[in-house]
């Protein structure tokens, strides 16, 4: 299956909105220069939350290797970074989910969420868990009908429940080893539905230069920006589509590296073959 | 007009200083019980740590926990394959990784540089200079009160490794969160000592310390003096007799301090 992209009826002239969920992003870095970045950041006011621009800065580290991944691989997305952590490098729940609320408001059309709750699968839930988790799920429910697509990174260990990764009105993906960036693998499981790229990824490291990082928060950018293409090239495909779309993806690369490897083995075994007749016949042949 | 005092009432102002008195004893025996709750979370925790440092390619190993008054971090123990020793290194979370683990993400592993300013807080309790490192959130429940971190100085540490740390985080967790729990009930006890011993001791939080002490593994030293406090309480709630009761009893309990010479004064 071929999946075609290119359909003109489809595109639009309107740059495809990346929200990015996380430390914030260092756009300083030379890797982030030529990228389009609009920082925001998750202010407390009274009771709640407002969500108000930002300096540019990464009070971690993480968001700035996560831009960078999203930047390599769909230059033309316009990132808004959603800064979650205060000053100090707080972050309380309730401000993650004013933060995602505001990305679904805004009608972003993919967000990246590297954050989340991961609850041991030995242990019982507790009570605050059942409402934080409850209100994640609705969120992803209102994401799903406005049509804002949220990716978000699954578990690290198998051992535990990640939320909202494993919620499948989403976008789960789980890490894989690959040095190509446009890896992709279908992987259904309860904790996820689709592997990237995540050990030993090159991305951005804070104060300059790249790092090699691992972890689901680091294959989940690249599944974002694969989104955001599919969103350039057809902003109204709706959800399933796109997920339909990225595990063509991940088939058409399965179909590839097999026809690869069939040839490879092909080859060796023709050499092994050529091998053995040499030692057998002496060179002779 | 003057109305004479009840009995009643006279018979549990005699237990005025008696009460002073129980809550100084708790309040000693509690700081003596968190010292030692305390050595010996550190040292669970640093035995937690020097096993991955032999389960795992890592040199050095730390917990960072949040010190919730003062928004900073503390590093109360960091341990290699050797053993684990005591630091006091306090930082920042901003521009370290913990500030993304306590702001809900998850573990990951990263190449660290020399100088790495991402780990430059941590310096001070390291003697080594990580080429890598992996850093994973402790939490309890949904919320995280810190961080691990495990660093290697030449060996990379990566996908296999990741997956044993989340789970080494969830053993320090526990560790913490068991720690946690005898600090809360301290401080409940604190709080439910003068309903106990008061005129009006028509709550719950009887009830609640009751059920407390039966269900929690307190220690068999700390949990005697409950108990003892609680029957006192009880006792004294009962009515005047009972007070009287208690009166006539912690008076003879101080005449007999007071022939032992030094702790005559308890008043």
């Amino acid at each position: 299956m071929t999946i075609d992209l290119v359909s003109p009826s489809n595109r639009s002239s309107r740059p495809v909105q990346v929200a990015l969920v996380d430390s914030g992003v260092d756009v300083s870095h030379a890797s982030l220069q030529r990228s389009k970045i609009r920082s925001m950041h998750v202010v407390r006011q009274g009771e709640g939350f407002g969500i108000l621009p930002d300096e540019p800065v990464d009070r971690s580290g993480h968001g700035t290797a996560c831009a960078g991944i999203i930047q390599r691989l769909a230059p033309f997305a316009e990132i808004t970074s959603v800064c979650v952590l205060s000053n100090e490098g707080r972050c309380s729940r309730d401000g993650l989910l004013a933060a995602l609320r505001h990305c679904v408001r805004e009608g972003f059309d993919v967000v990246n969420l590297s954050l989340g709750i991961d609850v041991p699968k030995g242990a019982p839930l507790r009570p605050t868990d059942y409402k934080s988790i409850v209100e994640l799920y609705e969120i992803a429910d209102l994401a799903y009908t406005a049509g804002v697509v949220l990716v978000a990174a699954g578990p690290n260990a198998s051992a535990f429940r990640t939320y909202p990764g494993r919620f499948k009105s989403l976008i789960g993906v789980g890490r894989a080893t690959s040095d190509d960036p446009e890896f992709l693998q279908t992987e259904i499981t309860v904790d996820y539905e689709i592997l990237a790229p995540g050990n030993d990824v090159l991305a951005p490291a804070l104060g300059g230069g790249e790092r090699r990082w691992t972890g689901t928060s680091f294959a989940a950018p690249h599944v974002t920006a694969h989104v955001a293409r599919l969103r350039a090239e057809r902003r109204r495909m709706s959800i399933q589509e796109i997920k339909a779309a990225l595990h063509a993806l991940a088939a058409q690369r399965f179909e590839r590296d097999l026809a690869r490897q069939t040839a490879g083995s092909r080859l060796d075994s023709t050499d092994s073959i050529d091998a053995r007749a040499r030692s057998e016949y002496g060179g002779a042949r | 007009m003057t109305h004479p005092v009840p009995a009643a009432d006279t018979n549990r102002a005699a237990l005025i200083g008696f009460s002073s008195r129980l809550r100084d004893l708790l309040a000693t025996l509690e700081s003596a019980a968190l010292v030692g709750q305390s050595e010996v979370r550190v040292r669970g925790l640093g035995e937690h740590l020097r096993f991955a440092c032999m389960a795992l390619p890592c040199s050095e190993a730390l917990v960072a926990l949040e010190v919730e008054s003062l928004g900073r971090l503390r590093v109360p123990v960091v341990a290699n394959a050797e053993g684990y020793r005591r630091t006091d290194v306090e930082f920042f979370p901003s521009g370290t990784p913990f500030a993304y683990l306590l702001g809900g993400g998850s573990g990951h592993a990263a190449e660290l540089s020399p100088n790495d300013p991402m780990i430059e807080a941590l310096g001070p309790g390291l003697s080594i200079s990580p080429t890598a490192g992996i850093f994973v959130p402790l939490r309890i429940g949904e919320t995280a009160i810190g961080g691990a971190a495990l660093l290697s100085d030449g060996v990379p540490l990566g996908d296999k490794q990741l997956e044993m740390a989340e789970r080494l985080a969830e053993v320090l967790a526990l560790t913490v969160e068991s720690f946690r729990t005898e600090q809360m009930i301290f401080s409940l006890f604190a709080r439910a000592l003068p309903d106990l011993l008061g005129a009006e001791a028509l709550t719950s939080l009887r009830e609640n310390l009751v059920q407390y002490v039966h269900t929690l593994r307190l220690a068999p030293t700390y949990k005697d003096r409950l108990n003892l406090a609680l029957a006192v309480g009880k006792l004294c709630d009962r009515g005047p007799a009972e007070a009287a009761l208690c009166a006539e009893v912690l008076a003879r309990i101080d005449a007999y301090a007071a022939g032992l010479g030094g702790m005559a004064a308890m008043d």
